[in-house]
């Protein structure tokens, strides 16, 4: 029982949603994805901007069509750690709002926010001058607004939260870009959204190459055998951090790392771009 | 003309008041207030040693704790902790003991409405108890307008409460009725209550639920010349306490 | 060396630039521009700021709103799930409202749990549903004594710059005013909703607001009670007090809070409700605009 929050009732569950027969939902056997304008190596258009938050050092708001998240930094500001430390400390937090996904979300940090912190954390760090800041904490707050897809969320934060530390004038080595790619199954024999133990034995399953779509939306992530979070720096062809998660072969998952490659470019452009633009404003 | 509250015979009267200072003698000082059935009880520590945190340089902080009389405090303690804290803020003379702490903490005993005025006049009478220089001291008054009559309704029981259209909190500072005194005093000539009503100037106002302007100042009025009977109360209360005590020091 | 002292006695000891002196002595700072009868960001001392919102925008939620208010940006998600009803109101439903203030908005909030004003927030805007009737919980009653519906308000603050208040309750009701829900069956214990991809009439309700209230508020600057309509956080940051007056369509009050500073005269009360009337139209004005 949380005493610091108006109560509502101690248990609410979400309503279960019924569709009729003859509803016809997408699946991976349909011929395009499920986001009909998409080919499966487009993403979905970013919108970034820098400044939102004007009490933060440094700010940025992306939208992935449905995937929206703002990015406060706050910093380099003393640590709280007692004793020196020659390297300053990158401290992340992502937070979803309790109606950012399909069923309602807890306010308390649950483990799937920690995990993700961490996830990002990592993969920005390499990028980042800490030995410049000294017994400093950079702050990255994460809050997602809604979320469609659990890989582009990540990747979403990642790309964010590097705009928002360069718009912050932290010293970076590079922008760190981030991209993510599902792995979806092609073969007929698939009808459940499942993925269990009878795909692995089913004899047509595995024999089938999967399809690579980049920047999985919810809908299609639910069919997914595995995905990858590429976390990448364009100017120095460097990879930060990589998760990859599932059953893939090693062919598909150097086919997707070179895709997400390729895709982090592009944003890295976008990335650019929205820098560019806020300097503009501020002159 | 008949209330909820059988004890009552008209709208505009208060229930019997009761206090009691120094009943706790771990605390630098402490009091308890009635309103009939509510009763209110409030210690203050202080000034104390601070923490770091809560540190001010030129003046001493002050901190409100406010216990419910069930249970743990909820979201509804803490906007009463800010209230009371807010209102004592500029009222306290703060500046006298830099770099110090003043907590307050109010208990709740028995509730039967009116909890928040009842509260307002614990922690003023417990402050006056801890000798904590104050520049002035405050009464506080509840009224409600009646969902059926349209009455107003002074120092609302729990059931009076429920049947209420709006409820109005009023604080006010004895500074207003002195000058109102002192006008009133000069200047016989001018009708006295549009004088009152206008130099009521209120010290704290929390009011909810649905009124008009007109309204919500006629409780302004009505409670303003009520916080007169509780600004007296805590006067005698305070003068009768004095004495006992100077009684006893030179016996 | 000769020169160093005839150099201090020509030019004052200390000289400040603009920033410095506002962080040094931000009252200070203050009034020097309210003597002027301005702000340090250029507005008057009883203008608001520029206001926008915006519909719809979370389509996770059954009703969403965006609010900025000049720096101050929050967002409003309403979500409807299921719950039993309370033993003593079998057939009515929650409203739930909740603000958080995270820290990703501004650096005076911590991580954790709320912080007091966001629960004073989320407190005010409680009551001020409540006690004024907005919504008969009635309303969202699906099974008596069995299933109501439970309407998560909740209030995410992304950009905070002052009066989170009154941002905060404009984006409850335009949020509750967005909200479309499923119309449900119960059978034997479990609530249904039909899945269709688009909400029309047919298959879904809207709620049936009884009025919608907005509040407006002022700071208090001590001593002399300067009134400072829709405060930014600098400003709130050297106030002492605050009145928030709530006010529904038809110009009836639904709260009046005055806390903090000194005593005001009911003249000062009386002219902030006349403000805070026009300001609520203007509001109003807006809100309807974007529907």
């Amino acid at each position: 029982m949380d005493r610091k929050r108006v109560a509502g009732p101690e248990l609410s569950v979400a309503p279960l949603v019924e569709y009729p027969r003859d509803h016809k939902r997408w699946t991976p056997q349909d011929e395009q994805r499920h986001d009909t304008k998409r080919q499966p190596e487009d993403m979905r258009p970013i919108y970034l901007k820098t400044g939102l938050i004007n009490q933060a050092n440094g700010s940025a708001y992306i939208e992935l069509e449905k995937t929206k998240l703002a990015c406060g930094v706050y910093g380099p500001r003393p640590g709280k750690r007692t004793g020196f430390s020659g390297h300053g400390v990158l401290n992340c937090e992502i937070k979803f709002a309790t109606f950012s996904c399909a069923k309602r979300r807890g306010h308390m940090r649950d483990p799937q926010e920690k995990e993700l912190s961490q996830i990002l954390s990592q993969a920005l760090t390499p990028a980042v001058r800490l030995d410049l800041v000294p017994k400093s904490t950079i702050d990255i707050f994460i809050t997602v607004l809604e979320s469609d897809g659990w890989g582009s969320c990540v990747a979403a934060a990642i790309t964010a939260a590097s705009v928002a530390l360069a718009h912050a004038g932290i010293e970076m080595l590079d922008l760190v870009a981030g991209c993510s790619a599902a792995y979806i199954p092609s073969g007929p024999s698939i009808a459940s959204p499942t993925p269990s133990a009878t795909d692995a034995t089913n004899a047509t399953g595995p024999s089938l190459a999967p399809r690579i779509f980049m920047d999985a939306d919810l809908e299609e992530e639910k069919y997914e055998q595995g995905a990858i979070v590429l976390a990448y720096m364009p100017s120095l062809n460097e990879v930060t951090h990589m998760l990859q998660s599932g059953k893939a072969e090693g062919s598909i998952v150097s086919q997707s790392v070179e895709h997400c490659v390729e895709a982090c470019n592009k944003i890295y452009a976008v990335m650019h771009h929205a820098l560019v633009e806020s300097v503009g404003e501020n002159k | 003309m008949s209330r909820l509250d059988r004890t009552r015979t008209s709208p505009h009267q208060l229930r019997p008041f009761f206090s009691s200072q120094n009943l706790l003698n771990r605390s630098d000082g402490s009091a308890q207030f009635d309103f009939g059935g509510s009763s209110v009880l409030c210690s203050v520590t202080g000034p104390a040693e601070v923490k770091l945190r809560d540190e001010k340089l030129d003046k001493a902080t002050l901190e409100v704790v406010v216990r419910p009389l069930v249970g743990l405090p909820g979201v509804k303690d803490k906007a009463l902790e800010r209230n009371i804290r807010e209102t004592l803020e500029p009222l306290v003379l703060s500046g006298l003991h830099p770099r110090t702490l003043v907590q307050i903490v109010v208990q709740t005993m028995k509730d039967d409405g009116s909890i928040a005025s009842t509260a307002f006049n614990a922690a003023i009478m417990a402050l006056l108890d801890a000798g904590i220089p104050l520049s002035s001291i405050l009464g506080s008054v509840t009224c409600t307008i009646d969902s059926q009559t349209n009455d107003i309704l002074l120092d609302p029981t729990t059931e009076e409460l429920a049947q209420a259209k709006s409820t109005h909190v009023f604080v006010f500072d004895n500074k207003a009725s002195i000058h109102a005194e002192d006008k009133s005093s000069m200047d016989h000539d001018q009708a006295s209550s549009t004088q009152e009503s206008s130099s009521a100037a209120v010290l704290f106002s929390d009011s909810t639920g649905l009124f008009t302007e007109g309204e919500y100042l006629e409780c302004a009025h009505v409670c303003f010349k009520a916080a007169q009977a509780v600004h007296g109360f805590i006067r005698t209360a305070v003068e009768k306490k004095l004495l006992k005590e100077y009684q006893q020091t030179s016996a | 060396m000769a020169s160093e002292p005839t150099n201090l006695a020509i030019s004052p000891a200390f000289t400040f630039s603009a920033s410095t002196f506002q962080k040094l002595h931000p009252l200070e700072y203050f009034r020097k521009f309210a003597s002027q009868g301005v702000r340090p960001d250029g507005r008057l001392l009883s203008s608001f700021r520029p206001t926008t919102v915006h519909y719809g925008v979370i389509t996770t939620a059954d009703g969403s709103a965006m609010v900025r208010m000049g720096g101050t940006t929050v967002v409003c998600g309403v979500k409807a799930e299921v719950a039993e009803p309370r033993l003593h109101a079998p057939d009515q439903g929650y409203l739930v409202p909740n603000v958080e203030l995270s820290p990703i908005c501004s650096s005076a909030f911590r991580p954790g749990a709320p912080s007091e004003q966001a629960q004073v927030v989320s407190e005010q805007i409680h009551r001020v549903l409540q006690e004024s009737k907005v919504l008969d919980l009635k309303e969202l009653c699906i099974e008596e004594g069995k299933a109501v519906w439970s309407l998560w308000v909740d209030v995410v603050c992304v950009s905070y710059d002052g009066n989170i208040c009154d941002a905060a309750l404009t984006s409850v009701m335009a949020a509750l005013s967005n909200v479309r829900i499923r119309k449900p069956t119960y059978e034997e214990g479990v609530v249904k909703v039909a899945g269709v991809d688009l909400l029309d009439d047919e298959n879904s309700f809207r709620l049936n607001l009884a009025r919608t209230p907005l509040s407006v508020s002022f700071a208090l600057l001590d001593t002399d009670l300067i009134l400072l309509a829709d405060p930014n956080s600098a400003e709130e940051s050297i106030s002492q007090g605050q009145i928030v007056i709530t006010l529904d369509e038809t110009g009836q009050l639904c709260a009046v809070s005055k806390v903090g500073a000194a005593s005001s005269s009911q003249q000062l009360l009386k002219q902030c409700i006349e403000r805070a009337r026009e300001r609520s139209q203007e509001l109003r004005r807006i809100m309807n605009q974007e529907q």
